[in-house]
């Protein structure tokens, strides 16, 4: 089967969660005999070899002028804030104005920025900067317009950047779309999210065929928060690349202290806060009884958190006011290498997150033979029945559980050898194999 | 007879290593927590465009006024430090200053700390190390005494006199002169025989701050008309004092400003008048008699609009920062390692606590000047760091105790 995938990123292409779990998937689908050509908003560098044929959004022409008015003529039909006076409007420059598109009704004329005049191309940049969400736009024009021209069996598009191009090309082709939700604006801001992004979700999952979610969880919030039937949603898990992993013994160390670690975003999403009111508690047991805890192995504790993000001053702030930075330390914004060390480094991962839709980090973990404890809100709760579990603002029940596990080296051993059971079994071959399975209910004869 | 009193700040803290993160934590074995670069860098640099040109011009002043015109400074130990390795012509000219008999060198503690607000005995030790300092390298012993960034309260006083200091310096804030005018010599409310010179804000700021504001309406100002404003206090006071960071002249106003044109014509202005005379601080505490016992209960200092240390405390990195290194006194002493000391009390240095500010609004381009950080919480992280791998140095040495 030929499948025509959108996505905002793709390694070495900017590669975050998104972009990582691109990558195994289309891997993995490749291995079960699918065939795979990613649209990107920007390929960076020269010709990429890898198992998918990239398409760079900037490299194709555009819809002419009278398809581009009536896409947008739908896009407005469904989504309010894109008519011309939407807050929207600071996103896009003067130079928007494009020559070519001069014939347009004018309140239309905003939407297709910085197309080239002489070639019929548009910009990207490929990022996450000011002019996303014009960049969106652009891409779901890019859409409709290879929509008609490619030759593919299926339309797969992940997260709301790539709602409009997945929708796009299914209406210009009339193929089957697959929207792939690796997370939702509910799950990034509570809620309190951008309702123009809300409305690009709700957009993709009502055009799709079938809607692929990284877990229980996340179906659950978009039948909820998105109206969306249960029947059309399928779940599939992430999984974790298994190799690469920075043995524990390659690091050379200095503390001889437990070392909980919390590694990722330091955002509302993630938690932070309850991680650091759950290290006060620990920190103040373990000060209270450092010969009890000694005896068990335990000579002090520290915690760190690692990565950076809009409340990281605050966290700072929240550590430095309870008096316990002497033992709680804070990384800043980590690269790949130093990840490893970090992982490599602590004996305990939290995940306190407040939505995770999934969450990778806590294989990443297993994989360093580190133990973990996750919150009750995230996704890959789902696949890891032998892990402590609470719920995200249960700090004293988090703060419990990690005492616990410090303490009690025989259960967390058990528990991490269930836990590296669990992640043999799990594979981007497999959540592949699934994909495959959604992909034939909608495609019969591929 | 009416004295103008001249005193100037020349402070160089260690800067710290930027690139000082958590991995670092533990493996440098202490060897580097300054960023010798930046140092080097930042040093020469205010050498160049102030200490070497100001110096300069003093020098030339003091010579032509024979002996009229008399000023004072309070170098730190770390200054004098820095100068010795990166710009050993600065100390040269300093000395050559300091011998023409017309300068008068101020103590103060070695390291520019805090340590008065939390080690009596780590205070006492600084401000001996930089009496030994002063005397080492001018062969003077200062009688006069100004506190890190002139922060001043009763308690202080009693210590400094009790360490035999004759005056002392601090800012001449409204809140604890009241309807009293700080163009007179006090004493201290505790004490004996302390003589208490306070800073004259407005014409001190007139020079240091407001000669660069563009949209000040005194604008330009000239050597005659500021002599002229310091001439009208004639008859109602006995003393003006001018305190200022040095770097005043040619830094903060750079020479293409005109402040050191200024200050060439300023002496001869200001001695235009036979009432006025340029005195040291040691010689304004000789001759002047106190007028009045101040009293001051709550730590002061010349810092922002509050007049109080909240530039350097108050929120909550700064006190947890300042509560942990000076926590780690009595087991940096114990270990007699003068590199490991050295290096701690590097760190007790109030700008690194400076950096951690975050009250940025009215101050904030006070606070940016000279700052190596973007953010305070930045400076936080890179001395949290080193506070915790110089902690772990201490447990390696068996003076910590493993689980402290």
């Amino acid at each position: 089967m030929k499948i025509l995938m959108f996505g905002w990123e793709f390694p070495p292409h900017i590669s975050g969660g998104l972009g990582t779990a691109c990558f195994g998937l289309t891997h993995g689908l490749v291995t079960h005999g699918q065939s795979v050509t990613f649209v990107l908003p920007k390929v960076k560098g020269g010709p990429n070899k890898t198992h998918v044929s990239l398409i760079d959004a900037g490299e194709v022409h555009a819809p002419a002028p009278a398809s581009v008015h009536r896409t947008v003529n739908t896009w407005t039909s469904r989504m309010k804030w894109l008519e011309v006076d939407s807050p929207l409007t600071p996103y896009l420059t003067p130079e928007a104005y494009l020559r070519e598109t001069s014939q347009l009704h004018e309140e239309n004329h905003w939407w297709t920025s910085r197309r080239e005049a002489s070639h019929g191309k548009m910009e990207f940049t490929g990022g996450y900067g000011g002019d996303l969400l014009a960049e969106v736009l652009r891409y779901g024009l890019v859409g409709e317009s290879l929509g008609a021209t490619e030759s593919f069996d299926l339309i797969h598009a992940h997260d709301w950047m790539a709602a409009l191009a997945g929708a796009g090309a299914k209406r210009s082709s009339g193929k089957p779309m697959v929207f792939h939700i690796h997370a939702t604006e509910f799950d990034r801001c509570g809620e309190h999210g951008d309702g123009r992004i809300m409305e690009l979700e709700r957009y993709g999952l009502e055009s799709a065929d079938k809607v692929i979610a990284v877990s229980h969880r996340t179906k659950a919030i978009v039948m909820e928060k998105y109206g969306i039937p249960g029947g059309k949603i399928e779940v599939v898990h992430n999984a974790v690349e298994k190799e690469n992993a920075v043995g524990r013994t390659n690091i050379p160390f200095r503390f001889r202290d437990k070392i909980v670690l919390f590694l990722g975003r330091i955002t509302m999403q993630k938690g932070p806060e309850y991680f650091v009111d759950a290290a006060k508690i620990v920190l103040d047991r373990w000060r209270a009884d450092k010969a009890g805890w000694a005896r068990d192995g335990v000579p002090g504790v520290r915690f760190v958190m690692a990565g950076s993000g809009d409340l990281l001053p605050l966290m700072i702030d929240r550590a430095a006011k309870a008096r316990i930075v002497d033992r709680f330390h804070f990384t800043g914004f980590l690269r790949g290498a130093d990840v490893d060390r970090m992982f490599a480094t602590c004996d305990l991962y939290v995940l306190p997150s407040v939505s995770e839709p999934f969450g990778i980090t806590p294989l990443e973990a297993i994989k360093h033979d580190v133990p973990v404890i996750l919150s009750k809100q995230s996704g890959v709760a789902e696949i890891m029945p032998h892990t402590h579990q609470m719920d995200f603002w249960d700090v004293e029940k988090m703060a419990a559980q990690i005492e616990h596990i410090l303490r009690n080296e025989p259960v967390t051993r058990r528990q991490l050898e269930l836990n590296k059971e669990m992640l043999d079994s799990i594979s981007w071959d497999g959540a592949a194999a699934e994909i495959c399975g959604v992909y034939r209910g909608l495609v019969p004869a591929g | 007879m009416n004295a103008v009193c001249f005193y100037f700040q020349v402070h160089q803290p260690w800067r710290l290593r930027k690139d000082f993160n958590f991995f670092k934590i533990g493996i440098g074995h202490g060897h580097g927590y300054d960023d010798d670069k930046a140092n080097a860098d930042m040093v020469r640099q205010v050498a160049r465009r102030c200490y070497l040109p100001a110096n300069r011009l003093m020098l030339e002043l003091i010579r032509r006024h024979q002996g009229e015109f008399k000023v004072s400074y309070a170098i730190t130990g770390t200054a004098l430090d820095q100068f010795e390795l990166y710009c050993p012509e600065v100390l040269d000219s300093f000395r050559e200053l300091a011998a023409t008999g017309c300068v008068e060198m101020i103590g103060e503690t070695y390291y520019h700390s805090l340590s008065f607000l939390f080690s009596r005995g780590e205070f006492r030790d600084q401000v001996n190390l930089h009496r030994e300092k002063i005397k080492r390298v001018f062969g003077t012993e200062p009688t006069t005494f100004r506190n890190t960034e002139l922060i001043y309260s009763n308690e202080l006083a009693q210590e400094v006199e009790a360490l035999g200091f004759k005056a002392i310096l601090t800012e001449g804030a409204d809140k604890i002169l009241g309807w009293r005018s700080p163009n007179f010599v006090y004493m201290p409310k505790p004490c004996e025989k302390l003589h208490l010179l306070l800073k004259n804000y407005h014409l001190s700021d007139d020079l240091a701050f407001r000669f660069g504001d563009p949209t000040w309406a005194e604008q330009p100002l000239t050597a005659s008309k500021y002599a002229g404003w310091i001439h009208k206090i004639a008859g109602g006071s006995e003393i003006v004092n001018l305190f200022m960071d040095y770097e005043t002249f040619g830094e903060h106003h750079k020479e293409s400003t005109g402040i050191f044109k200024l200050l060439e014509r300023l002496p001869e202005e200001i001695l235009r008048h036979p009432d006025f005379q340029f005195m040291t601080p040691a010689e304004a505490a000789r001759d002047f008699r106190p007028v009045a016992r101040l009293d001051v209960p709550q730590n002061i200092s010349w810092a922002d609009t509050e007049r109080d240390t909240t530039a350097w405390l108050g929120n909550p990195l700064q006190d947890a920062s300042a509560e942990q290194v000076y926590k780690l006194e009595q087991a940096v002493k114990a270990s007699h390692d003068d590199l490991l000391i050295e290096q701690w009390r590097r760190l007790l240095s109030s700008d690194h606590f400076y950096y951690m500010c975050t009250k940025w609004h009215a101050e904030g381009d006070a606070h940016k000047d000279h700052n190596p950080y973007t953010s305070p919480y930045d400076a936080f992280m890179v001395y949290s760091n080193i506070l915790t791998d110089l902690t772990e140095r201490l447990k390696e040495m068996k003076l910590l105790d493993q689980a402290a």
